[in-house]
Parts: structure tokens; sequence; C-alpha cells
């Protein structure tokens, strides 16, 4: 320990530290601009003047280092003439429009007039005419007119990031911060890692509004991948892990919060590529394949050997539905001691996975070696054929039932009678044809709605011989729910796509004869029901042999199963799961209605930590099976960065060129938060030193 | 046979006239002034600031007075007695005389008030590294004009004096003077602009003029120098007579200036009474130095008592004065009872700062007492016993309820109560003669007849006829402002007289 | 913070010059302050926005927008800078104009307070007027004034709009009988508009040589 003397308090200091870090440390403000807690000292704004015994002349805190008895005064007139005249002087050029200013209540500058009361009217205002050189993107937005030069965006960039590509420059007399030969962006080295606006004091280096959620936790909205899968895998880590081609440790990263890792890799929703910020430059990372090939080429399955299964706590659990969502919980449960039994209405299990998605996406092989694979290392038992309409026997054979039997039961628009003989729910085909049926549906077919399930019935139709298959829904082209991924294909496949359309079936001998299809400008769900406003004159028929209406399903729960239904006959669940019985717990969906696999895997692993709980478990079902080593901020350059493009992710090498066009938003909450004079650490600080 | 020519030659060297200087040399005029002294400025080195109206200072500090406004409130206030067309273009040329003068060096601190019911049109000099208004700050303003004349090829002459005016055939073709060697000479000229600063030193003229004898009923400054000779001069010329005033004032002889803490503090405005025991004023209004300097001159004996007593010192001292006024900058009473112990002491008299002016026994006479009742105060200053008890009786009851006599403010009364009473004597004062010779709105004197003489040229105080019978204290920084523009005025005239040719 | 930029740059204050009076310190400490802000490494804030301001400031002064605050300004600032700043250019500079501050105080000061520079190398000190009894009306200054502001014709007496004129003083150099100069507040009388050369009246030479004259009154 160092001990030095700050304005008659004791400090003790770490040998080595800098003055500044020291007082800052104990609870001691000093105000500073250019320095940051991650970048090497610059002493550029002498916001941390300070004088120290024996120095004849004021030192910059940041650039000494503690030495035992040092006597250091921070408040003296002469330091405060220095830092006053030296803010006055930055914000000479500065803009005087702070509440235009994004950054108003959140400037380091705008704080520091503050601290010192130093304002700039007996400056002349200075006009620079590189201040504007500088245009944003879509990462990073530039009010380089607010730069106030301390730096830290290109110490960040070269020393810490290793990136090199800001730097002060020259121009008609003036100094500047700015890109290599002020290129945009995307034609330098830039990675787009934001660390540089994330050091900036002020409102010159910005996140583009909108950029971030912002009703989550800052540091977990600035990883928008990982927040944005609702099973928060830790996308960052094992992109690039697959990348340097360890596909056992990118899949151990993933396993700790999948089931279905595989299936996944095929069907998954993948909200984090929606999220992806690169998506906002490009393309998103191919997420989705990149973790289908990381399993795919994961030889060795290391995660098997650090997984566990705990001693039998003599608990029985019935999970009523053997879907992702139920196999997942009783995945989870076997593994915490519980006897698990899974009761399945169909002759397999898989849910939706084996009887909604269309094999072609999704194949059976793939459901059934994943299921195979939970039951290796959680062996519990799966009963099919077994229909549950009431509770009230499983409550009484069993600790604690979870409930979990999805949303089966296709919803029909008005106007299409269930007995129309030309008409078929979508999710019933899909499981026909999913059970092997053949159906025989004519040439021309319409399928109803805009989501994943019309466009699988469609393109199966096609695959089964319809020639004419239209796909049509309310909404316009870029909000239909389904993947556009999905859309894409169909379309490739010949498949026509009516969106903003309205549909009025004609009805003779139980048939729909024909359709009338009429554009819709707009459309809103109010009190009064669907209200649209039609484009007039725009009304033709559409004759279809088979109608298949995909407008969505619910849960065909009914009350005599026992436990409270809420809208769409979905179960209603409190906190932690729990539904209006005791001991009942439910999740996929049947609690959220029609959703997405992902989305039932996270809600079976909550369900099932609660349930564990419930049972008188600690609820832990976290899984590690890869040991995080510490980040590397130094992320350097890649060639031709920006102009990567998406692969296909169908061979190492082009998983490793994907994984390489990640920006590494994980890296930046690391980055520390600078805290301001009003921060409570300071107010009490002094207090709390021993007077010297 | 001349000694010197020049195109414009300037009698006095005083605000007026260097200003008249500057602007005559400004249009390419030859000029010499003529100055008795040895350096610029005359009586304005006394003064603080002068008169604008629509600067742009005044438009900074948001003061709403516009050039209507102050013409129309000027010409109310002399009864429209004046010369409507000289006010008018006095108040039109101020503002821009501000930035001309801003152009050869002077900084202003601003516009400010006199008084708190006073117009806010007194730009006052900033000093050197100072941002407070200093006595005597308008000094650096003649010595910004003197380097601008100096510059523009103005010899200005001093220590030396004007004697004649010659005229030639009914226009000025010289003027007569002896120089700093003593030698008389003569210079020939076109024009000539006299701005001598009136008669303030000259008793006699006081007398005759103003029918006051000074030292007795009148206490004005006496600035030397100004002897009233450039007026002799110019009536000599044939220029015309008009009738001449004085901006009057008020003061305690051997308490102003001297005992400041005294002086301020019976000028609060506590009451006033005449020798009779009477009150004749609405104290409200001691702040508005010239309305208080008439009321006292009308009193018999031109004089006036305020009278004040222990109780109403404690007020001040918990709460300090009524009226500030920031050029003497004494807001409070700290200082009281140290002065007055002098005071009374005697031990200040012989420091007391009286003029030299003053004969021995006027230098005697005290003109602040403290006494242990009203009866002593009756006696020491002679004003009638028992009709001041009335009066100090009737007061006090006004202090309780109103005062429906003359309407002063409730916050003003204070009754006269204690078991001390100090009483000061006031007498009428006064800064100088306004006015004496007839001109025109271009500054040209004019003759008995009231026609213009050809090339000469009068400006200041010599010919400052436009406030009627008493100075307009409610437009400040009018005797300089007046001086200057007028002065300016008669440079640029005169000049455009010789340009003429 | 240390920085290795010097001063081989910069031009200093030729103070044999200004002495002489024909160069003026404060248009030569303008130049040396842009000098050093144009020099500068931009990472101290002293050396990057102290010389912009002073320079800025320096060069208000020189058109005539200085004020006798600005002074104490300059002064305040580069006192800082000289202690503060981390490199020999700048430090120079701060110094150059403390020297010059303190070595030329008067100039400095009728500079801000009267708009008076006495070598009339400053734009706001002089204006610019073409002998009318020298000039030729040869027309060779006209072309050359970015601004137009000279009239003039063939054989006639040109004539320059001060109002008009950015004092760059281009026409200075190229009138082959130098008939073009600057004066300082006393201005030489010359025509209004051009006239034809040699009608110009000179004036008397007055009484006694010297430069205060009675012009003649008409009888």
């Amino acid at each position: 320990m160092v001990r030095i003397e700050v304005d008659g308090v004791a400090v003790e200091a770490l040998p080595g530290q800098d003055l500044l870090a020291a007082c800052l440390a104990a609870g001691i403000y000093v105000p500073h601009l250019c320095s940051h807690p991650d970048l090497p000292a610059e002493g550029g704004c002498r916001m941390c003047t300070v004088e120290v015994d024996g120095h004849d002349r004021p030192v910059q805190a940041c650039e000494v280092t503690v030495a035992d008895g040092m006597v250091v005064r921070t408040k003296t007139e002469r330091v405060e003439h220095i830092r006053n005249v030296a803010l006055e002087l930055m914000l000479a050029p500065h803009p005087k429009d702070c509440t235009s200013c994004r950054a108003y209540l959140n400037c380091e500058l705008q704080a520091l007039m503050q601290y010192t009361g130093v304002a700039h009217s007996r400056l002349r205002e200075i006009e620079k005419e590189t201040a504007r050189i500088g245009a944003s993107n879509s990462i990073i937005s530039k009010e380089m007119f607010r730069c106030i030069q301390c730096t830290r965006c290109i110490r960040a960039c070269g020393d810490l990031r290793g990136v090199s590509i800001l730097e002060i420059r020259h121009r008609d007399g003036e100094a500047y911060v700015g890109t290599v030969d002020d290129l945009p962006h995307d034609q330098t080295d830039c990675r787009f890692c934001s660390a540089c606006v994330e050091v900036c004091p002020t409102g010159t280096l910005m996140d583009p509004p909108g950029l971030f959620r912002e009703d989550v936790p800052r540091a977990q909205a600035l990883v928008p991948c990982r927040n944005g899968c609702p099973a928060h895998t830790d996308i960052p880590l094992y992109l690039q892990l697959a990348g340097e081609g360890r596909y056992a440790e990118s899949v151990s990263v993933f396993r700790e919060k999948l089931t279905f890792p595989l299936s996944l890799g095929y069907v998954c929703s993948h909200n984090c590529e929606s999220e992806c910020k690169r998506g906002t430059m490009d393309a998103p990372i191919s997420i989705r394949a990149v973790k289908r090939f990381a399993v795919e080429n994961d030889a060795e399955q290391t995660w098997r050997e650090r997984t566990w299964v705990a001693e039998p706590t003599g608990k029985r659990v019935a999970v009523v539905g053997g879907g992702p969502a139920g196999l997942t919980a009783a995945y989870y449960l076997t593994r915490k001691g519980h006897e698990v039994t899974v009761l399945e209405r169909r002759s397999r299990p898989g849910g939706m996975m084996t009887w909604g998605i269309p094999r072609y996406r999704l194949p059976q092989e793939v459901i059934d070696s994943e299921i195979a694979t939970l039951q290796e290392i959680a062996p519990f038992t799966i009963e099919t054929n077994v229909r549950v309409t009431d509770l009230a026997p499983l409550r009484e054979q069993f600790d604690a039932v979870l409930v979990a039997t999805g949303a089966q039961a296709g919803k029909r628009p008005p106007g299409y009678d269930p007995a129309l003989s030309n008409v078929v729910d979508g999710v019933d085909a899909c499981r026909r044809w999913n059970d092997g049926e053949r159906p025989r549906l004519g040439a021309t077919i319409a399928v109803l709605g805009g989501g994943n399930v019309a466009f699988d019935c469609a393109r199966s139709a096609k695959r089964f011989g319809a020639t004419d298959v239209h796909v049509l829904c309310l909404e316009p082209f870029d909000k239909m729910l389904a993947d556009p991924e999905e859309v894409r294909e169909a379309l490739a496949e010949g498949i026509t796509v009516h969106a903003s359309v309205t549909l009025t079936p004609t009805v003779a001998d139980q048939r729909v004869t024909g359709l009338d299809v009429t554009d819709v400008r707009s459309f809103a769900f109010t009190a009064d029901g669907l209200q649209l406003d039609l484009v007039e004159g725009t009304t033709r028929e559409l004759v279809a042999d088979t109608v298949i209406v995909a407008t969505g399903q619910q849960s065909d729960l009914t009350p005599e199963f026992g436990v409270e239904l809420g809208r769409n006959n979905l179960v209603v669940t409190g906190a932690d799961a729990r539904t209006s019985v005791e001991g009942v717990f439910a999740a996929g969906d049947s609690v959220t209605g029609t959703s997405t696999v992902i989305n039932a895997i996270a809600l079976a692993r909550a369900a099932a930590s609660s349930l564990d709980r419930y049972l008188g478990g600690d609820g832990d079902i976290e899984d590690t099976y890869y040991e995080r080593p510490e980040h590397d901020p130094a992320i350097g350059t890649i060639p031709n960065f920006s102009q990567l493009t998406r692969t296909d992710c169908r061979t190492a090498e082009a998983v490793a060129t994907e994984t390489s066009r990640c920006l590494h938003c994980e890296l930046r909450p690391d980055l520390s938060t600078v805290k301001y004079w009003t921060d409570a650490v300071y107010q009490s600080g002094a207090q709390q030193g021993v007077r010297a | 046979m001349s000694d010197m020519e020049a195109d414009v030659i300037i009698i006095g060297g005083g605000a007026s006239g260097i200003t008249a200087a500057v602007a005559a040399a400004e249009k390419g005029a030859s000029v010499i002034v003529l100055e008795k002294g040895s350096t610029t400025g005359g009586a304005a080195n006394m003064g603080m600031g002068f008169f604008a109206v629509e600067s742009k200072q005044q438009k900074a500090q948001m003061v709403d007075l516009t050039q209507e406004a102050a013409f129309k409130f000027l010409m109310e206030y002399t009864h429209w007695s004046v010369d409507a067309r000289l006010v008018r273009k006095y108040i039109a040329q101020s503002a821009d005389t501000i930035t001309w003068l801003e152009k050869m060096g002077v900084e202003f601190l601003g516009a400010y008030k006199y008084f708190e019911t006073s117009k806010q049109t007194w730009h006052v000099v900033k000093t050197a590294g100072s941002d407070k208004p200093a006595e005597r700050a308008a000094s650096n303003l003649y010595k910004a004009l003197t380097e601008q004349a100096e510059d523009l090829g103005v010899q200005i002459l001093y220590r030396t004096k004007a004697t004649k005016i010659v005229m030639d055939d009914g226009a000025v073709s010289a003027v007569e003077l002896v120089g700093e060697d003593g030698v008389a000479k003569t210079a020939e000229c076109n024009a000539v602009i006299v701005a001598t600063g009136g008669f303030g030193n000259s008793p006699q003229m006081i007398h005759d003029y103003l029918g006051f004898e000074w030292g007795k009923d009148l206490h004005s400054f006496r600035i030397p120098g100004v002897d009233g000779d450039g007026l002799s001069m110019l009536w000599e010329a044939g220029g015309g007579h008009t009738k001449a005033t004085m901006e009057l004032t008020y003061t305690t002889p051997g308490v102003t200036d001297v005992y400041k803490t005294i002086s301020e503090t019976m000028r609060q405005p506590n009451l006033m009474v005449n020798l009779d025991g009477k009150r004749f004023i609405d104290e409200e209004i001691m702040n508005n130095t010239v309305y208080t300097g008439n009321s006292i001159a009308r009193q018999r004996e031109r004089v006036a008592f305020t009278i004040v007593t222990d109780s109403i010192i404690d007020d001040y001292r918990a709460k300090g004065l009524d009226y500030v006024t920031f050029h003497h900058n004494i807001k409070t009473v700290e200082k009281w009872d140290k002065e007055v112990e002098a005071y009374v002491s005697g031990a200040g008299v012989e420091a007391s700062g009286l003029s030299d002016l003053h004969n021995d026994e006027q230098k005697h006479t005290k003109n602040f007492w403290v006494c242990e009742s009203l009866k002593e105060v009756a006696e020491v200053t002679g004003i009638d016993y028992e009709s001041l008890v009335a009066t100090v009786e009737e007061y006090n009851q006004l202090c309780a309820t109103t005062d429906d006599q003359f309407f002063k403010p409730y916050k003003y009364l204070r009754p006269v109560t204690g078991t001390t009473y100090y009483v000061a004597r006031h007498f009428p004062a006064g800064y100088g003669s306004l006015g004496g010779v007839a001109v025109n709105d271009e500054m040209n004197v004019l003759d008995e007849a009231g026609l213009p003489i050809e090339g000469l040229y009068a400006s200041g105080t010599d010919a400052c006829g436009i406030f009627g019978d008493s100075y307009c204290f409610y437009l400040p920084g009018n005797t300089m402002g007046f001086a200057i523009n007028s002065g300016r005025m008669a440079g640029y005239n005169a000049n455009a007289y010789i340009e003429s040719f | 913070m240390r920085c290795e930029t010097t001063a081989a740059n910069l031009t200093p204050i030729d103070v044999e010059a200004v002495a002489a009076g024909v160069a003026c310190p404060v248009a030569m400490a303008t130049t040396l302050m842009w000098q050093a802000a144009g020099a500068t490494c931009g990472r101290e804030v002293y050396c990057r926005e102290g010389t912009r301001q002073v320079a800025t400031i320096l060069t208000d002064i020189t058109v005539g927008k200085g004020s006798s605050a600005d002074l104490a300004l300059v002064d305040e600032l580069c006192g800082l800078m000289a202690d503060l700043v981390p490199c020999a250019m700048a430090g120079l500079a701060a110094r150059s104009v403390l020297d010059s501050l303190r070595d030329h105080a008067e100039e400095w000061d009728r500079h801000v307070r009267r708009s008076r520079c006495t070598s009339l190398t400053c734009a706001m000190s002089f204006t610019v007027h073409v002998d009318p009894t020298t000039c030729t009306g040869c027309e060779e200054c006209r072309p050359v004034c970015p601004v137009d502001a000279i009239a003039g014709g063939p054989d006639l007496v040109h004539v320059v709009d001060n109002d008009v004129c950015t004092r760059c003083g281009a026409c200075l150099s190229v009138c082959p009988v130098s008939a073009i100069a600057k004066a300082g507040p006393i201005k030489p009388k010359v025509p209004d508009e051009p006239i034809p050369v040699g009608s110009f009246a000179a004036a008397p030479v007055p009484a006694g040589g010297g430069m205060r004259r009675r012009r003649p009154r008409p009888s």
C-alpha cells in the first residue's frame, strides 16, 4: 500500500496506481475528461490538474504515479484556474444546442460545467471548417461538431481494440478527430464494436436512436442477439468458437440453454438474427446455420462429460404433452432427480416439431435423435397415445403435473363452416400429411393466413402436386408473420402470395366455390371488430379446389380439463408458471398460443425450475459446459470486414467467414462506466477518508 | 497681421469644445482649440456619463424609452418654451454619438438611472480595470477625444485665453488671444465655436443673472475657469441674450462630500421643515435634487432643515438607507457614529473641504447639530419652536395613519420620536449656469434680432437653453449630453459653413 | 504529455521592424498564432484550442473588433499556455505574444481601444486613396481590385470607394506612378467622383507651411 495525502485526507493507494485513479477510488472526486479507466492516460484535457508538493508546476493526476508520502491539493485557486480555462477553451468551439443533443443529462462535459461553474461567454465562439467531416452510419451516429477532441475514441479504437481507424487529422490548419483518410467507416477496418461510442463523453458518437431496446437493462440490450434469444443463449461466444473450428466447445455453450439444438438449427425462428446489429449494415450473422453446422460437426460432444443428473428425490411428475416444451421440462426435471412420465396423445413425441413442421424442413430423424439424446442423459418415460382430458386422476398419482399440450386447434374466421367439404384447417392438414397421408387437393389451392403454418401448407401442397398455390393474408407483405426465408423459398417454388387482401367466400353445395379477393389499404382491430379500408374496384374471384385455413391456432383444452383457461382456451398461469391448481404448472403454446420451438424451450426451462422448487429442490437447472475465458478486448482488424457477405455455412471455411462478420457486441458491457461528480461515491467519499 | 490661422477656432477645450474640434476636423477642417487650462475636458471631468436615447446599450438592457417619448417628455417638462427643432436634433443624434465615441476607444458600462423614477438615459463611461460606475469616470472620455483630435491634426493651445472675437463685415474673421507666453496674438479663421462652460465661477454674474448671493444663499460648484468670459465675448460680438438658469441642487455646506454618511443620511426622505417650522415638500422627491433645490430656494432665507432621531437611525442600521446613489456609494449607516463624533467635536472642520471661495465665517458655520430636545433644535437652528413642536406632533400622527398633507408614501413615514435629534441645514446649490446666448438649431449664434451671425457658433453650457427654468433630472446625463452633442453639431455645421464657400 | 513539435516553422515577431515603425506587432502576433494553431498536434487543449482562441481574438483586434478586455484575456490565455503547453512550438508562440503585450503595450492599446495601427498594417486603421494630382488615369489598378471598389476610366482620376474597399492593398503595388496610398485618421482631399486628369485644384500652401490653414473666404 502507498500512503498519500489528498486535500488533508489520508488515502491509501495501490503501488503503481495513477494519482487520479487513487483519488477516485478513495471517493475524492477530481474532475477529468480525457481519462477513462479502461484507456491509457492521454493528459490532454487538463481537467485533472492538481498540485503536488515538490512540483513547482501543477501536474495532471492521470499522468502521475502515486508515491509514499505524496501531498496533493486538488482544489487550489491555481488548479481551478487551469481547469476552468481549459473547459472554457473546449466549450468555445462546442455547440450551444445542448437541449437538442441526445446526450443531454448524460454528458460528461455538461456535468463538468455544473461542477466547475464554467460557461463560455468571455471567449470567442470558434467555428471549425472540419467540424462536419464524418458521416453517420447505421451503427454509429456521428455529430462531429460536438467533438471536444478528448481522443478517448481514438484510444479505444487503437489501444484497446487494436483496430486503429480513428486518429487526429489535420486539414485547413485545423486538428480534428476523424477516420483514416476521412473514409466512411465501412471503407475502413472498422469492426463496428462501438467502443468509441461507449467511451465518448459527449453526444458526438452515439448509438442511433432505436438501435437498442430500452425496455431491458442496458448491459443486456447492448448484446442484441443474446437478449433477443428467448433462452438467452450465449450467441457471441458460440459463434466465435464455431468460427475457430472448436465445434464441441461451441455446442457446449448452446447446450447449456437448449434441448433441441439441431432441430433449432433447422427451424429456429432465430429472433437473434432479427436483432443482430450487423443486419442494419448488410445482413445479420447466419446464427442458426452456424449452430446447425456446429452440432453436425461436433464429433466429441464433450458437453455430455460435464452434464449431471441428481440423486432421485422420490417425487413423481407427470408431463402432459410430448412436444418441445414437455420434453424439455421432462429432461430438466429428470436431471433434478424426479421421476417423470410424459403423456403424449399421439403415436410419437415431438409435438409440433413432429406433427406440424413439414418433413422437408425438419427431418423426423433429427427430432428422434435429439429426443433420444435427452432420454439417454435423463431417462424419463414417454407414454404415447395417452390423451389426458381430466387432470384429477394425475394429481392423485403424481406429486406435480406440467401441462404442455400446445395449441392444437385451428382457428377459422367467420364464414368458413367446419362442415364445408373442401375447407381444411392448416394445423390438421400438416398433422395428417406428416402422418403419411397423401391428400388429393386438386390443382388450385388457396391458403388463408400469413404465418409459418400457412407457408408450410402451401409449400407442402405444391409438393403434393398442386399446380396453382395461393397464399392470401390481410397483412401487408413486409408485415407477414412467416419467416422471411419461408416466404422467399415459397415464392421461388412458384407460390403466389397475395398480401393486404380480404376474402369473401362463395358457398354452394357445402363447398367454397369461389373467393372474392379485394385489396385492403389498411385495417385495424377496434372494439367493434375488424375495420377494413378497402380499395374499391379491386375485387376479383379466385376459384380454388381446396381452401386451407391457417389463420391461427388455439388450445383445445376444455374446462373439464381442470385448470383455469383464458382467451383461446389458453392456460392461465401466474408467476413461476403456476396454474390455478396447486401443483399444476404449464408451459409452451398451451400458455402462449402458437409460438416457436425456442420459446417453448425457454418457457419449459423456467417452468421446470419453478416446479423443482415446488417439489423442494433448489430450482437450479443451469449448466456450465464451457468455462468462459476472459474476453480479449483486442479484436484487431479483418480484411474487408464490412464487405464480408453472409455465407451459407455449409463448410468450415464458410462458418469461419460468417462468424468473423460478428461485431462483438458482447465486449461493450465490459467497458467501465464513468462516474460523474454527482455520484454517491464522491458525495460520501470525503467523509469516509481519514483526516490526516 | 495674423499670427496663425485655421478654418475653425474653438474657444474652450471642455466637453463641448473638444468634441466640436474632433467633429470639424473629421470633416476636413483645420482646427485650433484655445484652452485656458492645462488639459481638456473642463468641468465635464467631474462627470460620469451622459444622455442618449435608443443606444445599443439601452437596447441590450431592454430600456423601452423611445426618441419620441424622450422628446415629448422634455417638451412637456419645458412647456414647449424651448427650441423644439434643437431638442429633436439632439435626441436624434444622441445614440449615434455613443457609437461614434466607442470608435475612438471610449467604453461604456451601460445605461443607468440617476434615481428611482428617472429614465435610464445616463451612459456611464467605463474606467480602466473596473466594471463599476466610478465618480469622475468621464475623464476617460476626454482623453479619448483629445487623442482623436490630435490624430486628426487639431492644434490645442493650452494655457491660452481668448479675449475677443473679431468680426469683419458681419462675419467672424479672427480671434484675439493671449498665449501661454503672455503675448497677445491674433488668429485668423472663418468660424468660431464658443464653448466656455457658462459662468458658474462668477459670483458677480450669478448675482446679476440668477439673483443669488454666492456663499450665502447659494453654494454651487465653482469650477475654476468657468468665468463667463465666453458669454461676454459672444454678447460683445453681437450675440443675443437669453435667460440663464442654474441646474439647482441642494447641499449641507461643510458636510456634503466630506461627511458622506451624515450627508446621505440627512438627505433621506424624512421630515423637512423651513425656518417657520413648517413642512413644504413631499420629502419623497428629495432624490430629485433639482426639485428639492427649487423648493428650498423659495423658502425664507433659502434654507431648510431635515430632522431625524436615534430611532430612525436605528431603523437605518437594521435595514440600510432608503435612497442609495451609486456614485456616492453610501448604502448603510455603519460610519454614522464615527462621523457624527468627528463633526461635533470639530475635529474635521479645518479639513472640511469647503471651498477656499467661502469666507472664514462661512467656513466655520455649523450646518449639522445633535440635540437632546426640540427646544434645543429650535435654539441652534432658529426654527420657530412652537410651530416646530406642532409640526412634529402632526407629522407623527401622519406617520401612524397616512400623509394626507403631501402624500408621501407610507414606507417613508418614520415618526420623529426618540431621545436624540439630528438636524441638518440645507441650502440651494448647483452645478453651474445654463445658457445665456441665443442660438438656432444649428448652434449658430443669433443676434438680438434673432438672425444668425455668419461663422459664429456656440455650444455646450453657454448655449444650453433646452431645459427651460429647471434642469430635467428625469433624463439624467443631459448637461454633458447636450455639451457633447451640441459641440458635435457645431463642429459639423461650422465645417459645412466653410465648405459652402 | 510530451510533444516534440518544434517552433521551426513559426515566423517570430520582428521586434526591430516594430521598433522602426514599419511593422505591426499585433499583425505579426496574429500571423504567428495562426501558424501555431495550424501546427498543433491537436492532443492538448491549451495548445489546440488556446492557439486558435488567441488567434481568433487577435484577428478581431486587427479588424477593429477588439476591446480593452481582450488584452487581459490574451494575456491570461498566453500566460497559461506558456506554462502548460507540452511542446516548444505553442510555448514560443505564447511567450512571443506575452513579450509583445509588455514591450508594445501602447501599440496594442491603440489597436483595441482606438482602431489605430501605427504602421497602417491592420485593415481597420486606414483608408486607401488615389492622389488626384499624381494619377494618370492609366487604369492599371482597376482590374486588380477584387471587389471593384475603384471608379475611373481612361484619362480620369481614379477614386476608391472606401466603403467597398477591403484594404487588401493589391492596387497599391500595381500603380506605375505610386499615386495610391494608405491614409490614417487625416484623409487627403480627393474628388468624390472621377474627374479628368489635371483638373483637380490643389489646395493652397498654408501660411507658415503648417497644415492648419484657413480656406480663403470669397469676398
